[in-house]
């Protein structure tokens, strides 16, 4: 059954493709999470189901996100609405739809199927993950708090607009 | 041994960081410029702790954080920078500069950002395995970028943070990339335990992961070709940030190295003599024939940062017993010379608000004692004897004449002297072209008068007083020690 | 039931993060190039679990997150330097970023 890996793996270099070469933005970030959802099926293959899980919640849902939010807050203007017409048009979406049907019906195969093809010895349980993760590597999850915090406090800072003229700042 | 008070400066300099930011949402905005002392003093109690910390040996979490004498060294470099560059930023942010910058937005913000990089570059030489290795080079980096790009209504700030923040993701995919062909090969994610599985490797796969690796650390460390994103982000970040990432960034790099080529390739690095002789001789020949043609004073100043990557490069070469105190004491002398010019800079730009070179002509008639200085620090960075610079020079140049590349000697010679004559031009502005008449003369500033000042005598006397080096050199045996 | 061999895993990886460093040299606006670094970081997270599987350790799956945490602050952070430089140069084009010149 490996086959289920060389199906998502074309689905990722071919959305990947895709997604680096068109011109339209959204049409790229469509392209995009469908080549992330696919890595997030490889992930499950590879016996690291709680990846696959973050992969998809975080990676193709929180952070794709993001551009999106970005993309949607450049466009403003009427020239925008013109576009938003032909993004609402089926044509942008055939190419990713196709990519994501195939990774489904590779799920709905897995999942059905009987769970003992799944290449056994190697699968990592989330909670090996976790014993790891808040055992031995304690000090990576407290400077991940960290990192994050900084990103926040960065991206909030250069993401505000300069406010009015405030006291002790001219 | 598992004893906490190793992690003891993590903890204060962190515990500084949070104290800043949560104080900021608390205090007026007048009070808010008692924000800068605070961060000051949480450094100067963590550089306390470190200098009296006993025993300098340690391991805690299974191994996977352990302090070292030369890891100790870097500390102490890291802190010592970032103290700097808080009082340099002083001025600034709590407006006392006579051109204030617009769009600094909150301090305790600032601080904070500059405090967490403290701490990931810190940790970064503590690091015993990929993953802390990894995380730690991320906090080290990402408040840099944050704040290379801190001046809001600046278009320049913003581009050199979007620049760097491109090239420094570029270069965190390369590492980790190699990273993880790394664990593949090696079975383990500790360093030593990987350095010990890979030593006899010479699979396609292995040489790829040192060249996404090395390639990574080249740009940490600004080394040509990985050097491009240097002059755009130094000239485009605010002055103090500039100060601060010309040291800090150049330390970290130079750490990162310390943990991949001794650390982790320590078995492979005398076959890469040649290799890294060539790089040595090309980073410092461009960067010094590039910094000859430039106007602003930044960007001039990122090239020679670049140029002296190159000298650092040296002490890769040959015997790492005596490579490692030569790079660690000529860091020291690096981080001090540069500060003090960087000083002059950020006084210079809170003054008037230029930072081209042709702007500081006359500054020894208006501030003789400034204008020295600045003199002091140029010529330490140019290699004069008896300034420090000239030892620390002097130290790297013999390792890689005793490692027999006698052609990258003169190399280096004739780049210094290269490298003489584009300070000179700096010192030339301010002590032979006449003041402009109409210029009003810059006044001083308390606290960075009284840094400049400590910075230049120790400039000046860290070459002449010889127990530092042989303190480093100590440190050093140990270290070599617990590699293996 | 066979079990994926590493080298087909690790080729994938090697092929997307090529891709990703083929659009990142490739494509002039910042969007895109933010997108090429973000696969190349995902190849290197792919990479890491294929060797992780291969040693049956959770290592490399921590590896994986913290890369997942990277680059989600560091996306973050450089989308609001997106949007900074939309509002001062009207475009995403790296080639407008050149105001500074030696």
């Amino acid at each position: 059954m490996n086959y289920v890996f060389y199906i998502a793996a074309a689905v990722a270099v071919f959305s990947t493709l895709m997604a680096i070469t068109r011109a339209n933005a959204v049409h790229a970030l469509l392209y995009m999470i469908t080549s992330l959802l696919s890595s997030s099926l490889i992930f499950f293959v590879l016996g690291a189901p709680y990846i696959a899980a973050l992969q998809a919640i975080v990676y193709a849902g929180a952070i794709m996100v993001l551009f999106v939010f970005i993309i949607m807050m450049l466009n403003q203007g009427p020239a925008s609405t013109e576009q938003e017409r032909v993004w609402i048009s089926g044509k942008t979406w055939v190419g990713p739809t196709m990519l994501c049907a195939v990774l489904l019906a590779e799920l709905i195969w897995i999942v059905r199927g009987d769970p003992a093809w799944l290449p056994g010895k190697t699968i990592i349980h989330p909670k090996d993950v976790s014993k790891a993760l808040y055992g031995p590597y304690i000090l990576v999850i407290e400077l991940a708090s960290m990192l994050l915090t900084a990103g926040l406090v960065g991206a909030y800072h250069l993401g505000r607009r300069e406010p009015e003229r405030r006291e002790g700042e001219s | 041994m598992t004893t906490m008070n190793i992690a003891y400066p993590e903890i204060i300099v962190i515990a500084t960081a949070f104290i800043v930011l949560v104080a900021d949402l608390f205090m007026t905005e007048r009070s808010r410029a008692a924000l800068a002392p605070i961060a000051a003093l949480g450094l100067l109690v963590g550089i306390a702790v470190t200098a009296t910390l006993t025993p300098v040996t340690g391991e805690l979490l299974g191994g996977r954080f352990a302090m070292d004498p030369v890891a100790w060294w870097f500390k102490i470099v890291f802190m010592l920078a970032s103290l700097v560059a808080v009082i340099m930023s002083m001025d600034t942010l709590d407006g006392r500069a006579r051109v204030r910058p617009r769009g600094m937005g909150f301090r305790g913000e600032y601080y904070w950002i500059m405090l967490s990089s403290v701490v990931g570059m810190m940790l970064l030489i503590s690091a015993r395995d990929l993953v802390t290795l990894f995380v730690s080079l991320e906090i080290a980096t990402l408040p840099l970028m944050v704040l290379a790009a801190w001046r809001r209504d600046d278009a320049k700030s913003g581009e050199a943070g979007l620049k760097y923040v491109i090239l420094g993701a570029l270069a965190s995919a390369f590492i980790v990339y190699g990273f993880s062909i790394l664990y593949g090969l090696a079975r383990s994610a500790d360093l030593n335990e990987i350095a010990r599985a890979v030593a006899t490797e010479k699979s396609p796969a292995f040489l790829l992961a040192v060249a996404l690796v090395l390639a990574g650390t080249g740009f940490k460390l600004t080394m040509v070709p990985f050097h491009m994103w240097a002059a755009d982000v130094y000239q485009g970040a605010p002055t103090p940030v500039t100060a601060y990432l010309s040291v800090a960034s150049k330390a970290a790099g130079l750490a990162f190295a310390f943990q991949i080529l001794f650390r982790l390739f320590g078995d492979m690095l005398p076959q890469w003599g040649a290799l890294i002789a060539l790089f040595a001789a090309i980073t410092m020949t461009l960067g010094n024939v590039v910094a000859i043609v430039q106007h602003n004073i930044k960007r001039f100043m990122a090239f020679s940062a670049i140029s002296q990557a190159g000298y650092f490069l040296l002490g890769f070469l040959g015997d790492a017993s005596e490579g490692v105190p030569a790079m660690i004491f000529y860091l020291l002398v690096y981080v001090v010379s540069n500060l003090a010019v960087f000083a002059c800079i950020v006084w210079f730009a809170n003054e008037t608000g230029k930072e081209q070179i042709e702007d500081y002509r006359g500054l020894s008639l208006t501030n003789p004692l400034t204008a020295l200085c600045m003199m002091i620090g140029l010529f330490s960075l140019a290699g004069i004897p008896p300034l420090s610079g000239f030892v620390g020079k002097f130290f790297l140049f013999s390792i890689a004449s005793k490692a027999g590349c006698h052609w990258l000697v003169a190399v280096a010679a004739v780049n210094s002297t290269i490298s003489l004559y584009y300070y000179l031009r700096v010192v030339r502005q301010m002590y032979i072209e006449p003041a402009d008449k109409e210029a009003q003369p810059p006044s001083p500033s308390t606290s960075i008068s009284i840094t400049v000042a400590i910075l230049t005598i120790v400039v000046s006397i860290l070459g002449i007083v010889p127990t530092i080096y042989q303190h480093i050199h100590a440190a050093t045996i140990t270290w070599l020690a617990s590699l293996q | 039931m066979a079990v994926i061999p590493v080298e087909h895993g690790l080729m994938l990886a090697t092929v997307l993060f090529s891709i990703g460093l083929l659009g990142l040299l490739v494509r002039r606006n910042i969007l895109y190039m933010l997108m090429s670094v973000e696969i190349m970081l995902n190849a290197a997270g792919l990479a890491f679990i294929v060797a992780g599987a291969r040693w049956s350790q959770p290592d490399g799956q921590i590896m994986f997150m913290i890369i997942l945490t990277m680059a989600a602050a560091e996306v973050a952070v450089a989308l609001a330097l997106v949007l900074r430089f939309y509002r001062q140069f009207q475009t995403l084009d790296t080639d407008a970023a050149n105001t500074m010149r030696g």
